[in-house]
């Protein structure tokens, strides 16, 4: 049996499409290092659909939502979250 | 560079409305930085035994919330010296007025090669439609040389209604900050920045004392006004029509990295409506937004 591991990428955009620009980003990785490095940059894609691209698998997309209360604004609403699954030791 | 009288211009308030923070670098002479630095370590130790371990000091004095600023510490101290500083001084004032009242203050301090980070976050509360705000001050009394750790914060996020740790998701934000400088230098924060310490990877020890302050006053139009009349712009400055570059509107227009969709013009909403609480001035407008629907015919406020 093999030891598969998730490493779990989120991106936040500027706006509801997946191609919308990246502004904040966060990655998680499951192999603690094992595995493949995080995507270099900064942001790791300029646009979260590059994510795709580069054979990461959308598992989370931003849905309608609540339109927020008038004028109001707070935390980033489009959350786009991507995995890939490995095994420890592969560095491909 | 504040005023002769020490008090912020209006260009540095419309920078502070639209970043969130201000910074002035050096701004501590040694002598007191010093001082502070000899005096710090009893205040960690009381602050980490209240809030961390639960058990009261008595003997390390602290002061008690809603005591008046100016006798929170001996003026003799090294912290009474650096609050009482007219450079402090007139910073404060212009934000939070005369005699702003003690909130808490607290000691962080990390040692070299401490691996703990916190995550970004907000310092409750701030999920609250008015405009009044508290300040706190970050006061580094040494250098902190670039990767050292020093604290991460996001400009102008201070205006978003966000939770105190629902901003803990983000790793990184474009624009984001790491602070770095000299000693004696002193971060100027709106209570509602996300920030968050950080590790401190160096071969050196990080000192950092903040304090919060609540204004014991109106906060509007503390700062040195002697430039306002020149800087201000009627409704019709306007980014889409006839523009000016003279004036707060502009300043208040600045576009941090992470604002790069259309949620950019409800933050500068959000300036809009912080500026004219501190300006007195009801009119007061960016780029048309407040002015179009408050104009409208039967429009009732």
């Amino acid at each position: 049996m093999t030891d598969r591991r998730q490493q779990v990428l989120f991106l936040w955009t500027a706006e509801a499409s997946i191609d919308a620009s990246v502004i904040a980003w966060s990655w998680h990785d499951g192999t603690d290092g094992r595995g493949p490095a995080a995507p270099e940059g900064s942001p790791p894609y300029p646009v979260a659909s590059a994510a795709l691209r580069d054979g990461w698998f959308l598992i989370q997309a931003p849905g309608p939502g609540a339109t927020p209360t008038t004028h109001e604004t707070g935390d980033f609403r489009y959350q786009f979250v991507f995995q890939r699954v490995v095994e420890p030791g592969d560095q491909a | 560079m504040p005023a002769a009288d020490h008090r912020l211009t209006t260009a540095e308030m419309a920078l502070f409305v639209a970043d969130g923070f201000l910074r002035f670098d050096g701004l501590v002479p040694d002598a007191i930085n010093r001082a502070v630095l000899a005096d710090l370590p009893a205040h960690r130790d009381a602050a980490y035994a209240n809030f961390s371990e639960l058990i009261p000091r008595p003997d390390i004095a602290t002061p008690n919330t809603g005591t008046p600023l100016g006798e929170c510490y001996p003026p003799e101290t090294g912290l009474g010296r650096y609050l009482a500083l007219p450079e402090v001084q007139g910073i404060i004032e212009s934000l939070v007025g005369p005699e702003p009242t003690f909130d808490h203050d607290f000691v962080h301090h990390l040692a070299a090669g401490h691996p703990d980070a916190q995550h970004l976050h907000v310092d409750a509360i701030v999920d609250t439609a008015e405009p009044m705000f508290d300040i706190q001050l970050f006061y580094f009394p040494a250098a902190v040389e670039p990767g050292g750790g020093g604290t991460r914060f996001v400009p102008g996020t201070h205006l978003r209604s966000a939770r105190a740790e629902d901003v803990g998701r983000y790793q990184h934000i474009l624009g984001e900050q790491q602070y770095s400088g000299p000693a004696g230098t002193v971060l100027v924060f709106h209570h509602g920045m996300w920030h968050a310490g950080q590790a401190n990877p160096s071969d050196t020890e990080r000192w950092l004392y903040k304090i919060r302050l609540n204004p014991s006053v109106d906060q509007a139009t503390r700062w040195n006004t002697d430039d306002w009349a020149a800087m201000r712009s009627d409704a019709d400055d306007h980014i889409f029509a006839n523009v000016r570059f003279d004036t707060v509107a502009a300043i208040l227009r600045k576009r941090h990295p992470w604002q790069l969709g259309h949620d950019y013009r409800y933050d500068l909403v959000k300036r809009a409506r912080l500026w004219r609480f501190l300006s007195n001035d009801a009119t007061f407008d960016v780029d048309h937004y407040l002015t179009r629907l408050e104009q409208r015919p039967g429009h009732r406020p």
